[in-house]
């Protein structure tokens, strides 16, 4: 695409201009909470209260095993 | 004398200020994008609006479920 074309189609009108700005950023500012939320969960898997709380609901007293490995 | 008049048949034509009907019916377009911009700006700054969430967000086809945060009700302060 040339910067002629670019130009005509986001630049040219100050509304469309401002108008591409706020759409994509509203686009941009999901996306990206979705994104660093997924990598977050992936890269903490297990430490995370709804892991923990499956892994409690499903084993019931493994604090028993933690307290003997810190001894 | 002569009958006819001699006289400019000029006629203003309705303004407001500068601004006439003509000149406004111009920028009916531009108008209606600023519009379409002016949503988009709301729509990026009522984004965490729990209001707005439940009646347009969560309705978008693709990033719908971005907003569909289900917390069940344990672990919920209210």
């Amino acid at each position: 695409m040339a910067f002629s074309t670019i130009y005509n189609i986001f630049f040219k009108r100050n509304s469309i201009f401002v108008g591409t700005v706020f759409a994509s950023s509203f686009v941009f500012q999901a996306a990206f909470d979705s994104a660093v939320t997924s990598w977050y969960e992936q890269h903490n898997k297990g430490k995370l209260w709804k892991d923990v709380k499956a892994k409690l609901a499903q084993g019931g007293d493994d604090d028993d095993e933690d307290d003997e490995d810190d001894e | 004398m002569v009958a006819y008049v001699s006289k400019l048949a000029a006629k203003t034509a309705p303004h407001f200020g500068q601004l006439k009907l003509r000149n406004l019916i111009d920028y009916i377009p531009n108008l209606a994008i600023w519009g379409g911009a002016s949503l988009a700006g709301v729509f990026v700054f009522t984004e965490g609006w729990p209001k707005f969430q439940d009646t347009i967000y969560k309705k978008i086809p693709i990033m719908g479920p971005h907003w569909q945060v289900e917390i069940p009700p344990e672990d919920s302060p209210q």
